[in-house]
């Protein structure tokens, strides 16, 4: 039975030794990922608006209703009040 | 000054204040326009004013507040020559207006036969006894939309004052309007372009008291091959045919701003010399499609000015 143990070791440690090196030199072959350079190529991404700042997302619970948050902001305009119909 | 903007009545709302308890203020004044809202929309099944509609030919008792806005609009409607009428709301169903706006602008109206309009009847055909009890005719029905916008407005502006002595009320371009902004001449508005309602035309300095603007740009649909808007002229019970695309009122109290910017807009220019022939101190802003701004601010007469 001992002897049984022994070999079956010694073959998990073989199989393991060889995949090991089965593993490096499938990866040794395989193309390597290259730096992009050609700039001109590059798709042109449109101008994101600036991340808020941590004022502006604000989440305040509405004390007078309890029906959930609502968003505490400036309103995103030059002049707060507007008159125009709805 | 403290902003704070949230939706009701189908409509951005927004709340401004200075000075004082302004997070407390917002908080009740949120409150009360929610509550408001559950007791004038016509989209609410279980609202005051769906109710009294589905109590037409019988004695309904009306809350104090519906009492109070009833009364106002019959006073209004009489003030306007018939021009702002409640009454209207067959008709604005007839039309396809049958659903929130917000809804239509989602899917789109009910795709109903476009049939003409007749006269709508005179809105003091309503009762109000003194115990309360309101009577509307059988097969008649209530739309308060704009009028209770304004007048929800007003008072939410009276409760957000108690916590700040700066403050004002815009729900959807009707606005009240209580102090004044410290180191500014007034308040500034600006006043939206109908044709293009992401740009302003220029800005307003206005005082205290209420503004309010009515367009038939904004609550356009088309029911089978027909653009429909939401204003109609009750002397034709269709949609108003106007020379302008919004009319902008400045008056002390919102429901008089808000009656008057849609009698205005309905009635045209006509109208609109008649009712500053007899009285010069009216105030009110008209946007023609071609951008031209028509004005009684000379409180003189009425201008186009370029």
């Amino acid at each position: 039975m001992k002897f049984y143990k022994s070999i079956l070791r010694i073959w998990f440690a073989f199989a393991s030794l060889l995949g090991f090196l089965a593993g490096w030199a499938f990866l040794a072959q395989s193309p390597k990922p290259q730096p992009y350079s050609d700039l001109e190529k590059a798709q042109v991404v449109a101008d994101l608006p600036p991340v808020p700042t941590i004022d502006q997302l604000l989440i305040s619970q509405n004390p007078g209703t309890g029906n959930g948050a609502v968003l505490l902001r400036p309103v995103n305009m030059g002049r707060r009040f507007r008159t125009g119909g709805s | 000054m403290e902003y704070y903007e949230f939706r009701a009545m189908n409509s951005s709302i927004v709340l401004a204040a200075e000075g004082g308890m302004t997070a407390d203020g917002f908080a009740a004044t949120q409150d009360y326009i929610e509550t408001a809202e559950q007791r004038f929309s016509r989209f609410r099944p279980d609202s005051e004013l769906s109710q009294l509609n589905q109590s037409a030919g019988i004695r309904f008792a009306a809350s104090l507040e519906m009492q109070e806005l009833l009364k106002t609009a019959l006073e209004c409607h009489v003030a306007t020559d018939g021009l702002f009428n409640p009454f209207i709301l067959k008709d604005l169903q007839r039309i396809g207006y049958t659903r929130s706006m917000d809804e239509i602008r989602k899917v789109g109206a009910l795709d109903a036969e476009a049939i003409a309009g007749t006269q709508v009847e005179r809105f003091g055909l309503i009762q109000i006894d003194e115990s309360g009890k309101v009577f509307l005719p059988q097969e008649y029905k209530i739309d308060l939309g704009g009028i209770a916008k304004g007048w929800i407005a007003e008072r939410a502006a009276r409760i957000l004052s108690e916590f700040s002595p700066v403050c004002g009320v815009n729900a959807g371009g009707d606005m009240f309007l209580i102090g004044q902004p410290q180191g500014q001449a007034g308040w500034e508005i600006g006043l939206e372009d109908p044709r293009n309602p992401s740009k302003d035309l220029f800005p307003l300095w206005v005082n205290e008291g209420a503004v309010a603007t009515s367009s038939i740009a904004k609550r356009t649909w088309l029911q089978g091959d027909k653009a429909r808007h939401h204003l109609i002229d009750p002397r034709t019970g269709d949609p108003a045919q106007t020379p302008w695309l919004s009319v902008t009122f400045f008056a002390p109290q919102a429901a008089v701003a808000e009656t008057f910017a849609k009698a205005v807009l309905i009635g045209g220019l006509e109208y609109a010399q008649d009712l500053v022939a007899k009285d010069p101190e009216i105030n009110f802003l008209a946007v023609s499609p071609d951008g031209g701004i028509w004005s009684s601010l000379n409180k003189k007469e009425i201008m186009r000015v370029e």
